[in-house]
């Protein structure tokens, strides 16, 4: 299955695209394709499946898109 | 010798249109440093209790710092303060731009303003000359025509104006004070008290170089960070999307305040996004003195029907929502017209977007009637409505007037149970951050003693994970272990105890949260090795974090003897219950039992009394604040 990330905000920049596309050949948790994809955690605020906001732990079981939105400060 | 600071602080009685210098002693700057601390100071040893904040007796505090006009980057800011006429505690506002910075150069670290006048008159401070001149002339007049007019008479167009528009002269109590028609001191309506001392501006020039203790040192650091923030990812996407960036998370999460705070669902989101602002309104971006992030927008339109004038800057995040989803509003070329109309007139765009989102609801809900509007369809979504008001509003007619109290007094005047519908602490509108997601930020909104404000601490998602920045580059502080956003128990108090007094020694010392830890690259050590360059003292983090706290207990007892209570530190309802609509329906509410277990553990963190959050004599002895403790004895 293909999982394409979409990086908002200031992601694009750290991680040099805003489209990362990988594949997996079972169910893979949001963890496990942010550490695949060498993205800290520690630079994502919102994760966005669908309609859904969900956390980490999260199973992608089909191919999806899965938006992250960066940390958000004042101002 | 005096280095970072002149010596200098200027008083002036506009009734008796004197004016003398000051010269404090060292050890009053190495106490209070500059901003706020400096005018808490005048504000109580000068003012008496219970004054009217419209009245002569009010004081009016314009305060750089003892580092402000370095060439370090992303320190241009300055504070003004008084007693608020919004919310009736201890009042302030920074703003970024060029003028405090010049006020420095032009000799001076603070001017305190005291009496009123009886014309309108303007202050021009050249090179430590002060002169009170007339400005019945200028008075009624936008802040465009008034700058231009000032430089013109003045025969100097590298004059910086600090100055209000009609919404400070007409006392709307959220009127603001701009700089360079685009840097506001933005809340708290101290644009009323300048106007109701019949203050129209402050042009200052300085033409001598602020003398540092060791110039080297601080420009070697300058340049460290300089490269470094114009590598960063974050002040990129400051620089290219700016404040605005953050409305994408917000409105795909489903948490855009909208419709007064009834849902942070706004179907309409993508068109006040960052991306949509870039290609339909953005002519430019402009920065502050010594900054080179340069995140400030500048918008302009230009259609047959609808102009707005560059030369007032352009809405960021919080005006785009305030204005905009709030009010039902997903056009963004009307909201930087609402956003020109608030900049040149000086009104607060927070409070103006939450007064009419306000008024907006009483209108569904039959509170309010086309009678009581002057014929105004006031609907959520009538972008012309939003025009109208803001007109109304500042000039003070019809329901304008009403309004023009700010939502606390409007809802007391309106009855019929519209309480409900206004979202304020201490009087203040709640600015445009949710903290069913940051609860961090609520509490800050609660315990704000200047009323509820997104700028008061660092915001939680920068200590949510073992490797996010504010616990990488703050374990200084004490900061170790992460917590999660959502979180209210003891970590988070004792976060944002620290967080809170870190963020007011910014606010004392000018300097901008774009530009240092948590969020972007200018390190706690950085910003120590610049004030120690600039004053020759050896300074630590252990003494500023105490400048810090002496300055909030300060502003502690402030509010004390003006009869706020413990009451006061409370979050508005609509927190504790659940978003409703988009993908955090059903969730998210705060208990409300845990947060004010919260309030009561800061209390007691502050080493104030848990009951009453009044600070104790000890915390006073603590701080040098001995010659307070009579006033909580009381």
């Amino acid at each position: 299955m293909k999982i394409i990330i979409k990086l908002e905000g200031y992601l694009k920049y750290k991680y040099s695209s805003n489209i990362l596309e990988s594949n997996y050949s079972k169910p893979v948790t949001i963890r496990q394709v942010l550490e695949d994809a060498k993205i800290s955690s520690a630079d994502v605020f919102f994760i966005k499946v669908g309609d859904l906001i969900v956390k980490e732990d999260y199973l992608l079981t089909n191919s999806n898109e899965v938006k992250l939105f960066p940390i958000i400060g004042g101002g | 010798m005096s280095y970072g600071y002149t010596g200098n602080i200027l008083d002036i009685n506009l009734s008796s249109k004197k004016h003398w210098v000051e010269h404090p002693p060292e050890d009053f700057y190495r106490t209070y440093w500059g901003g706020r601390a400096i005018g808490l100071y005048y504000m109580l040893c000068q003012m008496k209790p219970h004054i009217d904040p419209l009245s002569p007796d009010n004081l009016l505090i314009f305060a750089p710092s003892v580092i402000t006009g370095t060439p370090a980057p992303a320190i241009p800011r300055y504070t003004v303060c008084a007693k608020s006429p919004l919310t009736g505690a201890q009042g302030e506002a920074e703003a970024g731009g060029w003028w405090g910075p010049e006020l420095k150069k032009a000799g001076f670290d603070a001017i305190v303003i005291k009496g009123s006048s009886k014309i309108p008159v303007y202050l021009w401070i050249k090179d430590g000359q002060v002169e009170i001149k007339d400005a019945t002339h200028l008075w009624g007049k936008d802040t465009g025509t008034t700058q231009k007019i000032i430089k013109e008479e003045l025969k100097d167009d590298k004059v910086r104006i600090a100055q209000i528009g009609p919404a400070g002269e007409n006392l709307v109590h959220f009127a603001n004070i701009v700089n360079e028609l685009k840097h506001f001191n933005g809340r708290n309506g101290l644009g009323a008290v300048m106007g109701s001392k019949k203050l129209k501006a402050i042009a200052v020039r300085g033409t001598k170089p602020i003398e540092l203790y060791n110039k080297e040192r601080v420009s070697q650091t300058t340049k460290e960070i300089t490269k470094r923030v114009m590598d960063n990812p974050l002040s990129r996407d400051l620089r290219e999307l700016g404040t605005p960036a953050v409305v994408r998370g917000f409105y795909e999460a489903g948490c855009l305040p909208s419709y007064n705070w009834t849902t942070g669902y706004f179907k309409e989101g993508e068109n006040l996004t960052a991306e949509t602002y870039n290609k339909t309104i953005l002519k430019g971006t402009k920065g502050c003195y010594a900054c080179p992030i340069r995140c400030k927008r500048v918008a302009e339109v230009d259609e047959p029907n609808l102009k707005v004038d560059p030369a007032y800057g352009g809405p960021e995040y919080e005006t785009i929502v305030s204005l905009g989803s709030l009010c039902g509003i997903s056009n963004l070329k009307y909201i930087a017209k609402a956003n020109e109309l608030c900049n040149k007139y000086t009104m607060d765009t927070i409070s103006t977007g939450m007064v009419i989102a306000f008024a907006m609801q009483c209108y569904k809900e039959g509170l309010l009637t086309k009678k009581d509007t002057g014929g105004i369809e006031l609907t959520f979504g009538n972008k012309e409505a939003v025009l109208k008001m803001i007109e109304k509003i500042v000039h003070r007619e019809g329901l304008g007037d009403l309004l023009s109290q700010g939502s606390y007094l409007a809802a007391q005047k309106i009855g019929k149970g519209s309480k409900k519908f206004i979202h304020q602490v201490k009087g203040q509108e709640i600015p445009m951050h949710d903290p069913r997601l940051k609860t961090g930020v609520g509490l800050q909104y609660a315990l704000s003693d200047y009323g509820a404000d997104h700028m008061k601490a660092a915001h939680d998602p920068f200590f949510k994970d073992k490797d996010s920045v504010g616990i990488k580059e703050m374990k200084g502080l004490g900061i170790l272990e992460p917590v999660s956003h959502t979180d209210i128990g003891e970590k988070k108090v004792t976060l944002f105890k620290l967080l809170d007094i870190y963020w007011t020694v910014f606010d004392i010392l000018g300097v901008c949260d774009f530009g240092y830890v948590p969020r972007s690259v200018g390190t706690m050590e950085e910003l120590l090795e610049i004030i120690c360059a600039a004053t020759g003292w050896r300074t630590t983090w252990f003494e500023l974090m105490q400048v810090g706290e002496r300055s909030i207990n300060m502003a502690r007892i402030f509010n004390y003897r003006e009869g706020f209570t413990s009451k006061d530190d409370a979050l508005p309802e609509v927190f504790y219950q659940d978003f409703t609509g988009g993908s955090l329906d059903g969730q998210g509410a705060i208990n409300k039992k845990d947060f004010k277990k919260a309030i009561r553990l800061r209390y007691e963190l502050m080493g104030w009394n848990p009951d009453t959050g009044i600070p104790t004599p000890a915390k006073l002895i603590e701080l040098g604040l001995d010659w307070l403790i009579e006033e909580v004895s009381r």
